[in-house]
This record gives C-alpha cells, structure tokens and sequence, in this order.
C-alpha cells in the first residue's frame, strides 16, 4: 500500500516536471516572437510608414480608378484611351492627356485634357454618346464655349482680332454676333 | 412601411417621386414589368449576343474578352471561349451553329471553332484600327468588318483568305453591318446607311434620314426590309422596295430602378439594338433607356416592354421559334424573355 502512494507520487511529480518543462519553452517562445516583433516594428517598417510620403512621387503613364462593379470610373492617363460608348470604341482622332470620367455603365462623359499634335487644352461634358458642353483654349490665345443640342447651341468665340456670340434655335441665329472664326478643333468625337 | 422611413430608402423615394413629378414619370403596369431569366457569369458589359440556329444555345461576348455559350433551356454555361484578355465587341455565329466570329478592340478578327478547344483556330488581322461589328453571311463563309479607313474588308473563315473589299469613303467608317438572307447585298451604317452589292463591290443604295450613328442593322428575314437602331435615339424600319423609313420608332421610357421597384422616366436615349423576330411581324428594340420593347413591325404599335435590365441593353436576339427573346446589357446579364 506504501509503495503504490510512493508510486502515484512520482508519476505526479514526473507529470508536473513535464509541465513546467513545456511551460518554460512556451514562455520562451512567446518572449522570441515579441522581441521579433519589436525590431521588426522598429527597424524594418515601410517608408510609408517610417516617414509621411510628402516627398514621394508617383511616376505612372495611368491610374484606373473603378467601382465596386469592376467598372472604370475615372482615368487618368497620358494618353488616355480611346472612349467607350454603350459597350463599343471609337477613335478619338489623336493622343490626348488628363482626366476622363465614365458614368456607371462605363460610357464616357467627361474629359479635362491637352491633346498631342495641337496644344489644345479643353474640358468637354457629354450626354451618352454626344458631347454637349465644350471649354477649350488654344495656344495662340483663342478660347471657346459652346453648349448645345442638336441645332439648338449657345457659342462664344473669343479670338485675337474678333470675337463673337450666338444663340441658335433649329440651326437659325436668334441672338448674337454672325458667327466670325469659330474656334474649336478640339471635339472629339 | 419599414424601408420607407430609412435614410437612403427615404432618399430613393424623394427621387423617384421628384422624377414622377418633375418629368411627368409613370409606372408601368404590373403585366409590363417582366425580369427575365437572368445569365450571370460575364464580368464586365455584354456586347453581343446571338441564338444558335437550332435555338438551344445562346452565345454572348462582352468586354471581359470572353465568349460564352449558354444552355437556353436552362440558362447554365456551357463552354467559355476566348483568352479573357482584351475587350470583345460583337461576334456572329455560323447557321450550323459550328463557327463563331468576334472582333474586339485588337483589332483582329477571330474565329472559333466551337468543338475545338477556347482558343481561335483563325486569327485575322490587317485592318486599320478596329472593327466594332462583324457579320456572317448566310453562308456561314464570309465574314464582313469595318475597317476604320473607310473600307469594309470581307474574308473567308474556311480559308482565312480575304474575299473582297468594298471600297468605301476614306476614313469614313461606321458601327452596323448586316447580310441580306441571299447573301448578295451587304448593307453598312454610319448615320447613312449604304447598301452593297458584294459581287460587284458597288454601292447600290444609301438610306438618308438617322442623325446619329447607327448601332445596329438587320436584314428582315424576307429580305424585303431592313430595321436600323441610331443613337439619333430611332428605330426605322426602311422599306427597301421604296426606300423609306415606315415605321418610325421612338421608344421612350428611361427605366430608374428604386428600393420601391423600376420607375420611368419619359426621356428619350440613344438605340443600340433592333432583332426581326423571324416570321418578320415583330421588331425588338432596345438601347441605352433600359428597356426592351417589342413592336409590330409594319404599324409601329407598342406590343409589349420587358424590364428588368439595370444599364443599357447592347444586341439582341429572336429564338429560331419566335417564342423567346435574348438580351445583352451593360449590367454585365444576358437576359431571356418569353414573348
């Protein structure tokens, strides 16, 4: 009876020295793993990180920006692609560089560009398929606006020499100047 | 009553009522609001689709490069060609069904084998820019395209050798083709549309009267008549016998789809597609309004609207039966619809 309480004694001695054992190399783990943690933290953070990125500089032809749907949203590209219409590509009659915005369904609807070849500078607005609604400045000094659909259009030209307004209605001038040197070789499409 | 007093419920709801009230908006009856059975898998805008000849299988293709044919019956997919790489346009499909030609904005033309692996067993290349449109003759050999220096090339998909070119004006090229069902004429839509004789490479007619680009063309199955879709925000359908447009379609009805269900708005958008059902009685149009509507062809009566599409509808498509209709959508669906 003695020697089997002798025994169960030493198993459980034997169990709790195991124990201690693992114990001992958990705890050591843990203190390796938070030490490599620290340093990692310390010395090996990103430059993001490390430092605001107030002098960084993001040298890119083109940023997509898109919707949840997967869809382009916004483009910025030099060049930027030729427009998407209700699903199909047209050309866009030469490069052109800046910002393009697409609506929901991918059409696009907006641009703020410089075109190639001709240093034209121009923001356009359009309807699905039809632009509407033109800015643009050419480099001799030239500038323009338009808005209009179809023959119904609001047009200011300004030019070195003349410069004209005119409000047409079905095509016929109802308000405004005759129409001098239209400006304007930047539409698109 | 819940939905209604939430935040963007309530958003939702102010918009369509302002639209109901502001632009005159109406509801559409309840036997007009039909969803359709919808084909998912496409990842971006569908741009085309077609029915097999024996009407089992529905073939689309869309800007996520791929090509896919569905089981009609139960709308599963049942092959995927094409690499997923590059944005594919609009595709035709051969009538026994074997072959399909795309183009895309690579500007080749590719042509499918459809029991022979995903990949092109043709890749056609040599015209300027690319090709919005292709279109099969009936038969099944001669694929047209645009070429954007004015020219429409046609080649021969057995042989991959080229089979005419119709000289057109320079740089003057446009969005629609179509074969006339003997395979003798082709016509060609830019806002004008020119009527070809192939054999002799000639112009023989233009159609005057859309101003804006013609999306699509189709041939009436007689032959008899040809329907045009126009960003001009039409739908004609031209009597080539005495060259004019009768009828004169303009859809309106901008469908606005709210927590509260689909709202239309009384504007007027530009049309993409029009389908001949195939005994010639009917039209199908549908275009950037969302809607697809169905026509009597020669009185121009309003038959039937199918809502259900959130974007734009780009092609659609007759079941050889008369008895469905397909449609692809910029909401990335192709949607069935029983007439």
């Amino acid at each position: 009876m003695q020697a089997d309480k002798m025994e169960e004694l030493e198993r459980s001695v034997r169990r709790l020295e195991r124990r201690n054992h693992q114990l001992t190399l958990s705890a050591a783990g843990l203190f390796a793993l938070n030490v490599g943690i620290v340093l990692f933290t310390l010395f090996f953070r990103g430059p993001s990180a490390a430092a605001p990125g107030h002098d960084q500089i993001l040298r890119v032809r083109g940023i997509s920006v898109v919707d949840a749907n997967g869809t382009e949203r916004v483009r910025i590209g030099a060049p930027v692609p030729e427009p998407l219409i209700l699903g199909k590509r047209f050309p866009r009659g030469g490069n052109m560089s800046g910002i393009i915005l697409s609506d929901e369904e991918g059409n696009e609807r907006s641009g703020y560009c410089t075109s190639d070849g001709y240093p034209n500078v121009l923001f356009t607005l359009d309807s699905i398929g039809v632009q509407q609604v033109l800015f643009l400045a050419e480099p001799q000094g030239d500038t323009a606006f338009w808005i209009w659909n179809g023959a119904n259009s609001f047009k200011v030209n300004v030019g070195e020499e003349d410069s004209s307004l005119n409000l047409l209605q079905g095509g016929k001038i109802v308000l405004g100047s005759p129409p001098a040197h239209p400006a304007g070789k930047g539409e698109k499409k | 009553m819940r939905r209604l007093i939430s935040g963007p419920g309530l958003f939702r709801l102010a918009a369509a009522t302002l639209v109901t009230l502001v632009l005159g908006a109406w509801r559409p009856a309840r036997s007009q609001v039909e969803t359709g059975k919808v084909l998912k898998g496409h990842t971006a805008a569908v741009t085309d689709v077609a029915f097999t000849a024996d009407g089992r299988t529905v073939v689309s293709c869309g800007l996520d490069g791929t090509v896919r044919l569905w089981d009609a019956g139960s709308g599963q997919v049942q092959k995927i060609l094409g690499s997923g790489k590059g944005e594919i346009f609009a595709l035709a499909v051969s009538g026994d069904g074997r072959n399909v030609v795309t183009t895309g904005y690579d500007g080749e033309v590719d042509v499918y084998s459809v029991s022979a692996g995903t990949a092109p067993v043709l890749r056609l290349a040599g015209i300027r820019g690319w090709s919005d449109d292709v279109a099969l003759a009936p038969d099944g050999r001669r694929a047209a395209v645009w070429s954007m220096d004015g020219d429409i090339w046609i080649w021969d998909i057995e042989t991959g050798e080229p089979a005419g070119k119709l000289k057109g004006q320079k740089n003057k090229w446009g969005m629609a083709l179509a074969w006339s069902p003997d395979g003798r004429l082709l016509a060609a839509g830019r806002s004008a549309i020119t009527i070809w004789d192939v054999a002799s490479g000639q112009p023989t007619r233009t159609l005057n009267g859309h101003t804006g680009f013609v999306g699509t063309l189709v041939y009436s199955p007689d032959g008899a008549r040809l329907a045009s879709a126009s960003w001009d925000k039409t739908v004609r359908v031209w009597d080539l016998g005495t060259g004019e447009a009768r009828p004169v379609l303009e859809p309106q009805g901008f469908a606005i789809f709210t927590d509260d269900g689909p709202v239309i708005s009384p504007i007027r958008l530009p049309m993409t597609a029009v389908a001949f059902s195939p005994d010639g009685r009917q039209v199908a149009t549908g275009g950037a309004d969302r809607v697809v509507r169905l026509w009597d062809s020669r009185s121009g009566k309003l038959l039937k609207e199918f809502q259900g599409h959130r974007m734009g509808v780009t092609a659609l498509s007759f079941s050889p039966d008369g008895k469905r209709l397909v449609s692809a959508g910029l909401d990335h669906t192709v949607r069935l619809w029983l007439i």
